[in-house]
């Protein structure tokens, strides 16, 4: 069973603008991780708030565990937990007692409530913060304590609108560390909307890729990786000062060349000690959910097609026994 | 798929979920005691609601008694025929103190009372629902299991509680210092039939009434200062109803502040069940 599910789903604020999004279709299955993934604008808050049920289609449908958000939005409250930006705590109250009566607007008994913030907070380290408001609680914090609110009634989905603002080092390593538990443990099943794509691909199986309103591919990262043209690399470290294979170029210190699958590796590794080269390591360069997305946003295979003719060119410029450094060529996130 | 498709999956999916149903009443009892403590908690929010019914139902009668005791009187003088006729026959027989002191009680100090249950209706509206809205946790609120007429029923339940309860003790107060005043001047007690309506009926429907309507208007409103004037709105018919007494139009009796509640009454129906319809996400959070 899908537990988010959205068929066709369009919003539009202004008729004179263009839709914040347009005719989206998503699938997260029931107890899988999938992140929505896009820059600033592109639509990642106003889904998040469609599925919550704090906004109206202006077309299209959308279910969480099979329930209309907007029409069935007490009983779905009860099983999803949103952790919103703009989704605040009452600086009235210190988060302890934040978090008390929200586990209680959720109907958690008390005893349960209690078990539940104690396990969180010291989770995600705010133990020793759950006697201060929240308007004396650092960004990182309150970024922790609305996952908190939000786990607090464990929900069977969780969907997460990351604003990129305020998810300090410590607070990114505590949110995925508990984001990875409740998922192993739980089950809970995570959509998880954020510009931060490396951080995503952490503990996400499965991503869509959001464009100003448009959703431009989704799929897991190798399938989004096929389907966006953006290839492996091979790469070849060798002894300093020696020149690269044939067609390889050099950046960060490694001869790389881009591949079709693995499969190819045992080959240029052969070719590589067979020309009498030095080679202290091999490996294939994975690329990142970034590039994945930056690739899609280029136009797919073209841009490979431009990397294959800057590789060429380089080959041709330098003479063999050199260093090259070509420049221009996206650095990819090794994976 | 198709949206048949779509619609018939989400069902069966539905079906399938069974998501457990979540009782009401507690939960509202939660907000309630969470809004009143949230309204009272707050220093600027408690002086507003105590020291404006003081000033209103003990402060300006107290001014005006002793204004009224050092005010030099003519031996013989007496009350303005056109007041006299909107006061009650014994009036006849008071002197010029005296008579000032009854149309003080009977004609000013209603209106000044009515104003308590507005005020802090009002008040207390603007802060449970667009201090709420401006801070960010109205929004917190509708993404918990709560459904959105109950989180609006607990929310005007409560303004409207913390308004009546203010207001007894503001005529609890009213009615000593009156008392202790009238015994001074020597004239009968104010209390009557008409401030038995007032206080029984017409005071908790203007209460109501007054909560319903900011929370009508508060997806029109910017800010809770924005919010807060609209108690103005709200005291300028009452005040031009009363201060229209003295001009000689018409004379508010027991029938009339009888049909006024029942007005109210249908007014806060009908207001309320049209703020409820509003209370809605998509309006209370535009983009």
């Amino acid at each position: 069973m899908d537990a988010i599910a959205a068929f066709d789903l369009s919003k539009s604020f202004d008729p004179a603008q263009p839709p914040a999004l347009q005719g989206i279709n998503l699938a997260v299955p029931e107890g899988s991780a999938a992140a929505c993934v896009g820059r600033a604008g592109s639509g990642k808050t106003t889904l998040v708030r469609l599925l919550a049920g704090l906004s109206r289609a202006s077309s299209g449908e959308c279910s969480v565990l099979g329930l209309s958000p907007v029409h069935e939005g007490a009983r779905l409250h009860s099983m999803m937990g949103v952790a919103l930006d703009s989704a605040r705590l009452y600086d009235s109250m210190s988060l302890w007692d934040n978090l008390r009566f929200f586990a209680g607007a959720h109907q958690v008994s008390p005893g349960q409530a209690v078990e539940r913030i104690s396990f969180l907070l010291r989770r995600l380290n705010l133990w020793e913060q759950r006697d201060k408001r929240p308007d004396r609680l650092s960004t990182g914090d309150l970024v922790r304590a609305g996952l908190c609110r939000a786990l607090v009634h464990r929900p069977r989905v969780l969907l997460v609108d990351e604003e990129g603002a305020g998810m300090d080092r410590e607070t990114a390593g505590l949110v995925q560390d508990l984001l990875e538990y409740v998922l192993a443990e739980e089950g809970i099943s995570l959509l998880f909307c954020t510009q931060n794509m490396n951080y995503a691909q952490g503990f996400c199986q499965r991503f869509a890729l959001l464009d100003k309103g448009v959703l431009l591919a989704r799929g897991t990262l190798e399938g989004l990786r096929v389907g966006g043209g953006v290839s492996l690399r091979a790469a070849l470290r060798l002894r300093e000062g020696q020149p690269g294979p044939e067609g390889f170029f050099q950046e960060r210190g490694l001869w790389q060349r881009l591949i079709q699958g693995e499969d190819e590796m045992p080959g240029i590794i052969a070719r590589t000690v067979g020309q009498g080269l030095d080679l202290y390591e091999a490996k294939v360069i994975r690329p990142g959910l970034e590039e994945i997305y930056a690739a899609y946003l280029a136009g797919g295979r073209r841009r490979e097609a431009a990397l294959y003719e800057q590789t060429a060119q380089t080959r041709t410029e330098i003479p063999a026994g050199q260093g090259r450094e070509p420049g221009g060529v996206p650095g990819p996130a090794e994976g | 798929m198709n949206l048949g498709e779509f619609q018939a999956r989400r069902k069966a999916e539905q079906q399938a979920g069974q998501p457990r149903e979540t009782g009401r009443g507690e939960k509202e009892l939660l907000l309630v005691k969470k809004d009143l403590g949230a309204i009272w908690s707050r220093g600027s929010r408690r002086a507003l609601l105590v020291l404006l019914p003081l000033t209103l139902v003990l402060g300006i009668p107290a001014v005006y008694f002793v204004g009224m005791l050092l005010l030099p009187v003519e031996a013989g003088a007496r009350l303005p025929e056109a007041i006299m006729e909107l006061l009650p026959g014994y009036v006849q027989g008071l002197d010029c103190r005296q008579g000032w002191m009854v149309a003080f009680t009977k004609l000013i100090c209603p209106l000044l009372f009515l104003c308590v249950p507005v005020l802090t209706a009002a008040a207390s509206a603007s802060y449970a629902f667009v201090a709420e809205r401006e801070s960010g946790t109205l929004e917190t609120l509708l993404l918990t299991s709560m459904d959105m007429k109950a989180v609006f029923t607990a929310k005007v339940g409560s303004c409207t509680i913390l308004s009546v309860v203010i207001s007894g003790a503001a005529f609890g107060v009213f009615g000593a210092g009156a008392i202790v005043a009238e015994a001074f001047a020597q004239v009968p007690v104010f209390f009557d039939v008409e401030w038995l309506i007032l206080v029984v009926l017409v005071m908790p429907v203007l209460s109501l009434f007054s909560v319903v309507f900011v929370a009508l208007i508060m997806t029109r409103v910017h800010s809770t200062g924005e919010s807060l004037e609209t108690m103005g709105y709200l005291i300028v018919p009452l005040a031009a109803l009363y201060l229209a007494q003295l001009t000689g139009i018409l004379r508010l009796n027991g029938w009339m502040l009888l049909g006024g509640a029942v007005a109210l009454a249908v007014a806060d129906v009908v207001l309320y069940n049209a703020a409820a319809r509003a209370f809605q996400p998509e309006r209370l959070f535009p983009a």
